[in-house]
């Protein structure tokens, strides 16, 4: 996988099937559907002990955070939609992918969504995310890890493209 | 004016005054880059002021990023939760 600033476009290039498919795995790992801790993660509480604010937090302010989360959702399953099949010079088939500037914030934002959903879901705590990569895919577990690891190194490269 | 409306009225008025904190907490799994690119959006802060903060996060679990007046503050938390960051709005003690 290449990342590469292409005039008004970021370029994510050279994409094997299997790192696509992690890519179009983006959307739906960001959805904490049906995992609280996940929901806990995203919708964290907004003052240690609640009282007034939290209240006014939970009426006007945590659907506005559900429309930012799903607008960024959004807008990477609409750019993944329009991957580009290309057949190299020395054959096989490579994939790239035309992020437009405007819509990098909503992938660092995604992609970083993702990350924090997985990991509540799986439980990693510092040193399973510390660890590395794992030597072998025996497990969803493992292949959550994997998944993580990838997304660590794609919101790395989005946030060097922000500066 | 009796002296317990004089300390009522000064309390009121420290209430009013104190600056509330924007803390925000350690999480094991956003990234130290990308922290630090949340402390620069949302502040405006300079690169260094915004990695010192970020270390502080990473270090010692929590980091008073910004203190003032509550309206502000609130805004603050809530553009940090934006960015999924562990945040709170704190009143210092």
């Amino acid at each position: 996988m290449l990342i590469r600033r292409l005039k008004d476009h970021v370029v994510i290039d050279q994409l094997d099937i299997f790192s696509l498919e992690i890519l179009r795995l983006i959307p739906v790992s960001a959805n904490p559907e049906g995992c609280r801790e996940a929901e806990d993660r995203l919708y964290s509480r907004p003052e240690l002990v609640e009282g007034e604010f939290t209240e006014d937090w939970e009426a006007y302010v945590k659907p506005e955070l559900h429309h930012l989360f799903q607008s960024a959702t959004e807008t990477v399953e609409t750019d993944l939609n329009s991957t580009q099949e290309i057949v190299p010079d020395e054959g096989g088939i490579e994939y790239r992918l035309k992020v437009p500037g405007t819509h990098v914030e909503a992938w660092v934002n995604a992609v970083n969504q993702a990350r924090l959903v997985i990991a509540a879901k799986h439980r990693f705590n510092s040193a399973d995310l510390e660890g590395g990569l794992p030597d072998s895919i025996e497990s969803p577990r493992d292949m959550a890890l994997l998944q993580i690891h990838l997304y660590d190194f794609l919101l790395l490269s989005l946030l060097q493209e922000l500066e | 004016m009796s002296d317990i409306a004089v300390e009522k009225e000064i309390k009121e008025l420290t209430a009013a005054t104190t600056p509330w904190n924007v803390v925000v907490y350690n999480d094991p799994v956003n990234l130290m880059g990308y922290v630090t690119m949340v402390f620069q959006k949302v502040f405006g802060y300079a690169r260094a002021r915004a990695e010192k903060h970020m270390m502080e996060v990473h270090q010692q679990g929590r980091s008073i990023v910004w203190s003032g007046e509550r309206e502000r503050a609130e805004f603050y938390v809530q553009q940090l939760h934006g960015y999924l960051l562990l945040a709170t709005l704190e009143k210092p003690e």
